[in-house]
């Protein structure tokens, strides 16, 4: 299975390099993609800088190194940075280091407070109706084992589900999200993992569960991944 | 002797301040890999600041900016390596494309199957499409999580539809792209 992953892997990348950019026209700036990489930066900015360079090896090159910068263990950077409100107030009233009046200051406290309280009763409000559309949807909720939590047993796997089912499939996967095993249609909210299958699984490696439901052969709802780890 | 304009005091302030910081940023690449050099990537951080400066922008996270500032001098200073390089790679394609044979059947073989799973892949639901081709190119789930500000469990689980999907697809195109062992 890892080899099957390895091979599109490989597959992908050879198309991914096949169309070099002919020129650099289209590409984005550096900081477009700098940029991309803000948390706050927004999703059609992040696809476009994907897509982009999914097909262009000279911004992929550019897009990795910033990836591996950020994954760098480095800590250092962080120390070595100043705090900036004691920068602020060493220049304060000149250009770079000037600081935000404090009206302005004020006022986009005020803003953000009102906003988050606006927020909260929207989501409170909403939450009913959610719920609503949850129950005639697709929701399932994981129930046990308890997600993270260690096994060293054969587990007795449960779940809520808050639609109408023919049948459920309980899906198995390792840590690389390989599946592991697949269930045949289990009619009730539970089952043990067969003690063969348990057998298989490595201790101190994590494995991931989740539970689709079936409806007339189609899948009407899935829950999220579940997580455990084995010890024996 | 010329007093010094406020401006200049400014930027030798966030010198003093920020210097040591600027040099580890810039150490946190692999610049070697690159070969690029740090102190060109230094100085024109410099300049760009000193610009700031000179337009007196406002800046509200002085450290955020300038490790903004240094991220992009590396890959503008990439950019630049590249095109002086360019007409060297250029002169050097142009020598083997002309010596090497016009078609091979294994390599045209891999070629066809390699625009397939591109295509494949293009066909993807957008969300899934994203974390899959993220995927393919080597990134790790919590990369991929931490680039598209996602939590690593709704990253997995949009990464095994997607690659699911994938195979799916691949499936229904009838293309066998695993390696027989032999």
């Amino acid at each position: 299975m890892s080899s099957d992953l390895d091979r599109l892997k490989e597959l992908f990348q050879g198309y991914a390099a096949s169309s070099p950019c002919p020129s650099r026209e289209g590409c984005p700036s550096s900081a477009e993609i700098v940029d991309s990489f803000e948390p706050r930066a927004s999703r059609r900015q992040k696809t476009r800088i994907i897509e982009h360079m999914a097909r262009c090896p000279l911004c992929r090159e550019e897009f990795m190194m910033l990836v591996e910068q950020r994954s760098s263990k480095t800590s250092a950077a962080e120390a070595a940075a100043p705090s900036q409100a004691g920068k602020c107030r060493a220049s304060a009233g000149a250009g770079l280091l000037r600081p935000p009046g404090v009206f302005w200051r004020f006022a986009g406290a005020l803003l953000g407070l009102t906003l988050l309280v606006w927020s909260l009763v929207a989501v409170v409000h909403q939450r009913d109706r959610w719920n609503v559309l949850r129950s005639g949807g697709a929701t399932i909720r994981l129930l046990a084992p308890k997600s993270g939590h260690t096994i060293s047993r054969p587990p007795l796997c449960r779940w809520q589900a808050k639609t109408v089912a023919d049948f459920y499939v309980l899906e198995l996967f390792d840590g690389s999200l390989l599946p592991v095993w697949t269930s045949g249609p289990v009619r009730e909210r539970e089952l043990r993992l067969p003690s063969e299958v348990y057998a298989r699984l490595i201790p101190g490696q994590t494995y991931f569960w989740m539970v689709t439901s079936y409806l007339e052969q189609a899948p009407t709802g899935e829950s999220q991944m579940g997580r455990f780890v084995v010890s024996r | 002797m010329e007093r010094p304009t406020l401006a200049e005091e400014e930027f030798k302030q966030i010198m003093q301040d920020f210097g040591p910081f600027m040099k580890v940023e810039v150490q946190r690449f692999n610049l070697s890999k690159y070969g690029l050099d740090p102190e060109d990537i230094l100085q024109d951080a410099r300049i760009r600041i000193w610009q700031s400066v000179q337009r007196e922008r406002t800046i509200i996270s002085l450290p955020a900016y300038i490790k903004k500032i240094v991220n992009s001098a590396v890959i503008d200073q990439l950019r630049k390596r590249r095109r002086d390089d360019s007409l060297v790679h250029l002169e050097q394609h142009r020598c083997v494309s002309e010596t090497t044979n016009g078609y091979d059947r294994e390599s045209a073989r891999k070629k066809a199957m390699e625009e397939t799973v591109g295509r494949a892949v293009e066909r993807l639901i957008s969300s899934r499409r994203q974390v899959v081709k993220l995927y393919l190119l080597n990134l790790t789930i919590q990369e991929i999580a931490s680039y598209l500000n996602w939590s690593p469990d709704k990253t997995r689980n949009l990464l095994y539809r997607g690659l699911a999907d994938l195979k799916q697809h691949l499936k229904d195109m009838e293309v066998e792209y695993e390696q027989r062992s032999r």
